[in-house]
């Protein structure tokens, strides 16, 4: 049994309506080198990178742009923006865009700190301490890597997702605009909101903090009361809010809750940890390279029907969070009613629900079922143990 | 949609948790530590607890152990000499909100130049403050979590505050295990400042939707943990719930500060010398009273943390029920409710408003203007109780 836990976030959190205004000042009380700012064509095609610099222009904060991130970038991207940034004499980086972005900001940071190349500090805690001050200011409301220890990236080769996973990659200070969300198209708004979702639901309905089966230190540690409020308050923002931002793209208020939401699911997932849906989301997305958030909403609802006989109240609990009506009914039907909220939103969202329905071959399952075993640093917050068998099983619900 | 900042320290939290501060401290770039302690924690017998770990992970370290409760500036100046002469760059902080914040102070006093009045009020402080690891031995200030530092000026002979992020903790160690020595009065007067402090929060006018949650989190520890912690604190699991719920209310209090109740606090706590706790509870239930026509909807859902029945009932009924929900709370615990305990004299009330009604930072972060004849009348209510 574990007697501790440990909570950490990004060092502060600014968070509301056109707070990139003020990033200009905040770069100058960071650094007085040149500020990195790590983007993609996406966010630079969406005028958001002129509103970033046009804020640094006018402190007189001098700048390199590295826009040539991509979507769920390479590990060669971080050579390349490392590369690039190199003999620029940055003092602090800046992210911003989406988690490929951020994670690849992460990245250069660690590599502008202490050199060398990725692949040296992929794994948990091989990060030897602080690195430059990072900022992150994300686009979409989904990630929650704003606040979170971790940078993914993909390794072709290997056809995997790997990563940086450490508390000194967390950044010093998350920039949440929702007002840079607005414009994010529909179907980047569902499946980025799904995925701060099934952060949120992860979160809650992961492992006691007690329970968790590792020694030592650990980055995701199963739930505590903390993590607990947090996640309950995610949930039911998201909730209420995804199907509004999705279909009026406008809707401030809406846009404004999913960014609330999803920040408050990272700094919960990013502690108590994220389970089985996650897990099985690294498989399926080598092979499909599906969106993120896609995978992980196809995905939640059948590892949530997988778990909920293990943690009967907690998924009682979720779907009243997602406005199910539980009175009058046993445990384990209210608990299955979540099962059935989230259904329903992935439907009206509009995110594929079914593996067939991204092209995943039937027989590719057994193979993908084995591979998710690897990632075991994820399962093991899953509150109930699975064999291939299960994690086949829950393939076959989801095809 | 409001705009909002939000920050807390690296946390540690369990029972044992303490075990892990010489790798922390470590981790954190200290070789050389000065501890900053009082006596009572000392004859708690706490102190091995913390130098262990320390010895295991090759730190030096001495120790102060003569900060006063409910600090003066004295303590403060003999820290910063022998950090300075014996060249310590590192502090760890260990007990109440006293030592804590004795800590804290002297943190910023190593690498800011100027005199401790230099940096009072908001965000005064130029520099980051030496590092600080800050260990609680109290469930009560959350100081272990917070940007404040307190303290009594006996030349003003008022309390006074440094709220500055730069003096806030590289990382915070609360170690349930360590409260159990905390002696019945000691953990009635700081749980109830703990709860004040998620109450204060929670209707705070800066609070903000992350800090919500927190706040009834902490409110619904506390108000079923705070009276077995009391009157029965061998009782691990009841401290451990304090422990988490004051730490909670920690959190929300860094983020979205107190209110009324706390300024109407410092006066008395200055001119009777009770702790800081009761100089709160005294004042806390007809502070509350006073303002609930505001703030009927708040009430309610604090109600229901609190564990009352609200179903059916009205808003306004709901918020009574927190009203008399608070009250057992306070008489469950043997803390007074009133002034007339603490032998306030009807005749100071006018002064104790007029000091109360200067404190501009908590009034303002009140959601109910109160002017100087409320603040009397508050203070009159509390005397007849
Ligand atoms: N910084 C903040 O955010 C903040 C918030 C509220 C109050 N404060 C300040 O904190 C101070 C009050 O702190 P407090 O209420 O924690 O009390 P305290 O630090 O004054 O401690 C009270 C007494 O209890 C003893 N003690 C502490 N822990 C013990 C243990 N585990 N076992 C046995 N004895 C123990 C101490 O030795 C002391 O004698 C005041 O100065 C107040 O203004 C600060
Ligand atoms: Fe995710
Ligand atoms: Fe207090």
């Amino acid at each position: 049994m574990r007697n501790v836990w440990n909570f950490s976030t990004a060092g502060k959190i600014i968070f509301g309506n056109d707070a990139v205004q003020g990033l200009g000042k905040l770069m100058q009380s960071l650094s007085e080198k040149t500020a990195l700012v790590v983007t993609d064509p996406g966010i630079k095609a969406a005028g958001i990178l002129e509103t970033a610099l046009s804020s640094l222009k006018q402190e007189g904060v001098s700048y390199a742009v590295y826009d040539q991130c991509e979507p769920e970038p390479r590990v060669e991207k971080a050579v390349e923006a490392y590369d690039f940034a190199k003999n620029q004499n940055c003092g602090a980086i800046i992210g911003l865009g989406g988690g490929s972005s951020i994670d690849l900001a992460k990245a250069v940071a660690v590599l502008l700190t202490y050199g060398g190349s990725p692949k040296d500090y992929f794994g948990e805690f091989k990060v030897p301490g602080p690195v430059l001050p990072l900022v992150a200011i994300p686009t979409t409301s989904g990630t929650g890597t704003e606040v979170t220890p971790a940078a993914v990236l993909t390794d072709l080769q290997a056809n995997l997702k790997i990563g940086i996973s450490d508390n000194y990659i967390r950044p010093m200070i998350a920039l949440v605009d929702p007002m840079l969300t607005v414009k994010m198209p529909p179907a980047v708004t569902a499946s980025t909101g799904i995925d701060a979702l099934t952060h949120a639901i992860e979160a809650y309905t992961a492992i006691g903090f007690e329970y968790l089966l590792a020694e030592g230190e650990a980055l995701y540690q199963g739930t505590n009361d903390l993590t607990d409020a947090l996640a309950e308050k995610a949930i039911k923002l998201v909730s209420d809010n995804l199907r509004l931002a999705v279909d009026q793209g406008q809707n401030v208020k809406a846009r404004y809750n999913m960014a609330l939401g999803s920040v408050l699911a990272g700094m919960a997932f990013s502690n108590a940890g994220v389970g089985a849906a996650h897990a099985i989301a690294y498989p399926v997305g080598a092979a499909t390279h599906a969106p993120h958030g896609v995978l992980c909403g196809l995905l939640l609802p059948h590892v949530m029907e997988y778990n909920v006989p293990v943690a009967l109240d907690r998924f009682v609990k979720v779907a009243e969070l997602m406005g199910e009506n539980v009175r009058g009914l046993n445990q384990f039907e209210a608990a299955m009613l979540s099962v059935k909220a989230v259904k329903r939103l992935i439907r009206d969202v509009k995110i594929t629900a079914t593996l067939r329905g991204l092209g995943v071959n039937e027989a590719q399952l057994p193979d993908m079922a084995e591979k998710t075993l690897e990632v075991g640093r994820l399962l093991r917050n899953n509150p109930r143990r699975l064999t291939a068998a299960d994690i086949e099983g829950i393939l076959r619900n989801a095809y | 949609m409001k705009s909002f900042v939000f920050r807390t320290p690296e946390l540690n939290f369990g029972n044992g948790s303490v075990k892990g501060i010489g790798i922390k401290a470590k981790q954190l770039g200290a070789s050389r530590v000065l501890i900053v302690t009082d006596k009572g924690v000392v004859s708690a017998g706490i102190l091995p607890k913390i130098e262990q770990p320390l010895k295991d992970a090759g730190i030096e370290f001495e120790v102060y152990s003569e900060v006063q409760p409910e600090p003066n500036l004295d303590s403060l100046h003999e820290i910063v000499k022998i950090a300075k002469e014996g060249d310590f760059s590192f502090f760890i902080g260990v007990g109440g909100g006293s030592a804590m914040d004795v800590t804290k102070l002297a943190s910023l006093m190593m690498t800011n130049e100027g005199e401790v009045s230099d940096f009072l009020g908001v965000e005064k402080v130029p520099n980051p403050a030496a590092p600080v690891i800050l260990v609680a031995t109290t469930s009560g200030t959350g100081s272990e979590v917070t940007k404040f530092a307190l303290f009594g000026d006996d030349a003003i002979k008022r309390k006074t505050a440094v709220s500055s992020p730069n003096i806030m903790a590289r990382a915070a160690f609360v170690d349930p295990e360590l409260t159990i020595s905390m002696p019945g009065h000691v953990t009635a007067a700081t749980g109830i400042d703990a709860f004040i402090h998620a109450v204060e929060a929670y209707i705070a006018v800066n609070r903000n939707p992350a800090t919500d949650p927190i706040a009834l989190e902490a409110i619904r520890l506390i108000a079923a943990n705070l009276i077995p912690a009391v009157k029965n604190g061998s009782k691990l699991e009841a401290r451990y719930n304090m422990a988490l719920g004051s730490v909670l209310a920690g959190i929300v209090l860094n983020n979205a500060g107190a209110g009324a109740v706390h300024a109407l606090a410092y006066p008395v706590a200055m001119e009777y010398h009770v702790s800081h706790g009761i100089s709160n509870v005294v004042n806390f239930v007809h502070t509350m009273e006073y303002i609930a026509p505001a703030l009927l909807e708040r009430y309610a859902n604090m109600a229901e943390a609190m564990g009352e029945k609200v179903g059916g009932l009205s808003q306004y009924d709901s918020a009574m029920a927190f009203l008399k929900a608070i009250r057992r709370l306070c008489l469950g615990a043997s803390l007074p409710v009133g002034l007339k305990s603490i032998g306030v004299d009807p005749k100071l009330v006018p002064a104790l408003a007029e000091t109360a009604f200067t404190d501009t930072r908590l009034l303002g972060n009140t959601p109910y203007v109160l002017t100087a004849k409320d603040i009397q009348a508050i203070y009159s209510n509390a005397l007849n109780d």
